[in-house]
């Protein structure tokens, strides 16, 4: 890198421990303070000032009820789990919850490309490739997924997209509150194009609900459509189980 | 299940273990609690923080990593991204920014520390408060507004009607004088 770059990163310091860069100049800085003296040193001084920062605080007690409050929230309404705010109005209540909600999925997602990427990169230390993360990954293509059967929870969702990689494209989905697979069982992500069927590989989901599955694209890029089965196993190579989720429309994100 | 340490503790809410999560909150919710005080200072929004907390915990299995700190410094930092989130949603439902200098003195006036609490905070704390004094006033307020308010560097800056380059120069500043006198305290 240019060594104006390399200087214009280690301006980036105060925002970097008041953590306001975006995650990709975050993990551009990260990537700097491998190679800069200066700016680690000072990062390790400056953070655990930061870090002390909440020492300041008197301590309270809190209200004795709001044990039982916050115990009664998170047992018996598990689907609350990404409702950030207490939004009155319930008519707002289910877009609020919606777009929080892809939004989060969202940047995890994109936290995990970007991770992923650093991650290869820092194992392959080459030079040359430093300018990879000078190309942030895109997502070409969004599909919210919804369920499609009543063997899973009404509250199950997911989203699945296609990220530019700049030299390849990953497929990645989520999905959420699905049921967790029994056995040998697995989830099976199924492409099609022009009637032409893909399999895309299989993922598990634990208790949690949660299953997250990446594929690296070749041809399929094109898909238009995007099937999730439950299968009584991984070794399926056409569809014997039922399908549990679906897309309906595709959003085309740049 | 109360002598349990607080990875372990964390590796089994990961499994789902209810009992895991009502200890860490038991040991921990006056951490959160008195934080997000300090930074909302009403009652009801510190509740809604504990709560968002205390979820987040939960519902996403969090990647605590003993390796990477202390819990309690871990709880901090998803505590005030929570509360920050927080503030600024509120903040802009009230549409309007308001940087008052006055808000600085304005700290909870209970003070009831538990001996466990007194020993996770007492020296710590000492050392902090003795490092503010040294701060000047201007210094001290732009900790509140960045720290505590959740204001940006770009907001500061424009609220402030002075260059970013300025305002990140003088948090530098600011922490520079903190390091230096928290490392004097720590030498006492």
């Amino acid at each position: 890198m240019h060594p104006n770059n390399e200087q214009r990163l280690c301006d980036h310091l105060t925002e970097y421990i008041t953590d306001q860069l975006n995650e990709m100049d975050r993990l551009r800085y990260q990537r700097h303070l491998e190679s800069c003296a200066s700016c680690r040193q000072e990062v390790f001084e400056l953070q655990e000032v930061w870090e002390s920062m909440p020492y300041i605080t008197d301590m309270v007690d809190p209200p004795l009820d709001l044990k039982e409050q916050v115990m009664n929230e998170i047992f018996s309404e598990p689907q609350r789990e990404f409702k950030p705010f207490s939004i009155d109005n319930s008519a707002r209540r289910s877009f609020w919850f919606y777009s929080i909600s892809t939004a989060v999925i969202l940047s995890i997602i994109i936290g995990t490309i970007w991770n992923y990427q650093l991650t290869e990169e820092r194992q392959q230390i080459v030079q040359s490739q430093m300018g990879q993360i000078d190309q942030p990954s895109t997502i070409e293509k969004l599909f919210p997924l919804s369920t499609q059967t009543d063997i899973t929870s009404t509250n199950a969702y997911g989203v699945a997209c296609i990220v530019n990689q700049g030299d390849h494209s990953e497929l990645v989905v989520y999905v959420y509150n699905a049921k967790n697979n029994q056995g040998a069982e697995a989830y099976q992500v199924w492409l099609l194009h022009n009637s032409k069927r893909t399999n895309a590989g299989t993922f598990q989901v634990g208790d949690d609900g949660v299953g997250v599955l990446t594929y690296r694209m070749n041809q399929e890029a094109n898909f238009d459509t995007i099937g999730i089965t439950l299968e009584p196993d991984s070794k399926g190579t056409t569809p014997r189980g039922q399908k549990i989720f679906g897309n309906s429309e595709q959003i085309t994100w740049n | 299940m109360q002598n349990r340490s607080d990875v372990e503790l964390m590796r089994l809410v990961q499994q789902r273990q209810r009992e895991a999560l009502e200890v860490l909150y038991d040991r921990y919710v006056r951490l959160v609690y008195s934080f997000a005080l300090r930074s909302v200072s009403n009652e009801a929004s510190a509740r809604e923080v504990v709560q968002l907390v205390f979820t987040r915990l939960w519902t996403t299995g969090a990647s605590y990593d003993s390796h990477k700190g202390k819990f309690a410094s871990w709880l901090h930092t998803i505590t005030r991204n929570i509360t920050v989130d927080l503030i600024r949603h509120e903040r802009r439902q009230i549409d309007s920014i308001h940087l008052s200098e006055e808000h600085w003195d304005q700290l909870p006036d209970t003070r009831n520390d538990t001996p466990e609490d007194a020993l996770l905070h007492k020296s710590e704390s000492e050392r902090i408060r003795s490092a503010f004094r040294y701060l000047s006033d201007s210094q001290r307020h732009l900790v509140e507004l960045l720290y505590w308010q959740g204001y940006t560097l770009s907001e500061i800056a424009e609220s402030s009607e002075q260059p970013i380059g300025t305002i990140k120069s003088r948090l530098y500043q600011t922490l520079r004088v903190l390091r230096q006198h928290l490392l004097i305290a720590k030498e006492e």
